[in-house]
């Protein structure tokens, strides 16, 4: 049997709308990129599964004092992302951002922002 | 589901043959770079400081030029090694252009003949080779800070690769092919996100491998490093493709907007 793995995202303090707290199975994350200098945004396959665009979700990074230290950590959090999809949870799912409860996966990791399509 | 992660940062790779003679026009030779070759340069004017452009200009004669058709600052020995006489190009030279000796405009990079320049100046011919590589991460060779600056994927949204034939070579000498790494788009859409490895010719068996190599890495605590330009222009390259002499002179990140 196939073991999955979701991945917790909440960018607001209550859970009462569309798109501000969601979970995805990590293996329907398709890929990560650098999308500002303290920003990476992780991509997944839509979960309405219409097939013609994403789901993804913008990660806000600590703004490090050099360009060097921003590619660092950045880099740094997609280690953390590909470890967070790589890992099974007793808890029922791995969270990366916790925003009622004030817990993120990383330190770095400020915030989250996630857009359905 | 675990998955290996791999990730890839991009090098703009650029070359061609000017195809304008200004051995006797006064006008500066235009050289295009374009998504195409992974860079997409801002403006940059004359007189940078050297250090500053994050685009290295190399040039190759081809056949023997005119004496003083080079300017004169160019030393004594070229990119390759060998002794040259700065002022006097010979064929199969390549020297590297000083930040001072070129400009950008609209994604064109601009050097100076030797009536303008007489130090870096450079009297183009038609078929002159002209290289521009990336040197390192900079906001001035765009993509940065954006899609198609790099991309970290699992290899579960690996499709396979494509061999393409590279239609020159680098300026050393070594013949170049392209072999483009396919994956799921970032999308999400029935399309694919393209990596294109500009390489050593005739490894892309080689390259299949290495592929084959990190999908069964088991190294799910990080995602591995295939290739990557930092912004001091330190190159990180996975092991695994000089293991099997495989050389990455550029990686080209072709996605869409997500």
């Amino acid at each position: 049997m196939q073991t999955r793995n979701n991945l917790y995202f909440n960018d607001h303090a209550t859970i009462n709308a569309l798109g501000i707290a969601t979970t995805f199975p990590s293996d329907r994350l398709i890929s990560m990129h650098t999308t500002g200098a303290n920003a990476i945004t992780v991509c997944f396959f839509d979960m309405d599964n219409d097939g013609d665009d994403n789901d993804h979700v913008a990660l806000t990074l600590t703004n490090e004092t050099t360009n060097l230290l921003d590619s660092q950590t950045r880099r740094r959090i997609m280690d953390v992302m590909a470890s967070l999809a790589n890992t099974i949870s007793r808890d029922g799912f791995t969270n990366v951002t916790d925003t009622i409860n004030g817990i993120h996966a990383d330190a770095d990791i400020l915030s989250s922002a996630i857009t359905k399509s | 589901m675990k998955s290996q992660y791999v990730y890839f940062g991009k090098k703009g790779y650029h070359t061609e043959a000017p195809g304008t003679d200004e051995t006797s026009t006064a006008t500066t030779v235009a050289l295009q770079a374009n998504e195409g070759g992974g860079m997409i340069p801002t403006d940059q004017g004359a007189d940078t400081a050297n250090g500053t452009h994050a685009v290295h200009l190399f040039v190759k004669q081809v056949g023997d030029g005119s004496d003083g058709a080079r300017g004169s600052g160019y030393g004594t020995t070229d990119e390759l090694g060998a002794t040259i006489v700065s002022a006097n190009p010979k064929d199969g030279e390549v020297i590297r252009v000083p930040d001072l000796g070129f400009i950008w405009s609209s994604q064109t990079v601009q050097v100076q003949n030797v009536s303008a320049d007489a130090v870096y100046g450079y009297d183009f011919e038609a078929d002159t080779l002209v290289w521009a590589i990336d040197s390192k991460r900079d906001a001035t060779t765009p993509p940065h800070l954006a899609i198609g600056a790099d991309i970290c994927v699992p290899m579960s949204n690996y499709l396979g690769a494509d061999s393409v034939a590279f239609s020159a070579s680098h300026y050393d000498g070594s013949a170049l092919d392209v072999v483009s790494l396919k994956f799921k788009a970032a999308k999400g859409s029935a399309t694919d996100d393209v990596v294109h490895l500009i390489c050593t010719a005739s490894k892309f068996t080689e390259v299949c491998q290495v592929m084959e190599e990190v999908a069964n890495a088991d190294n799910y605590e990080k995602a591995i490093t295939m290739f990557d330009l930092d912004e001091n222009g330190v190159e990180t390259v996975y092991q695994g493709f000089a293991d099997r002499g495989v050389t990455i002179y550029g990686v080209i990140i072709e996605m869409a907007a997500i």
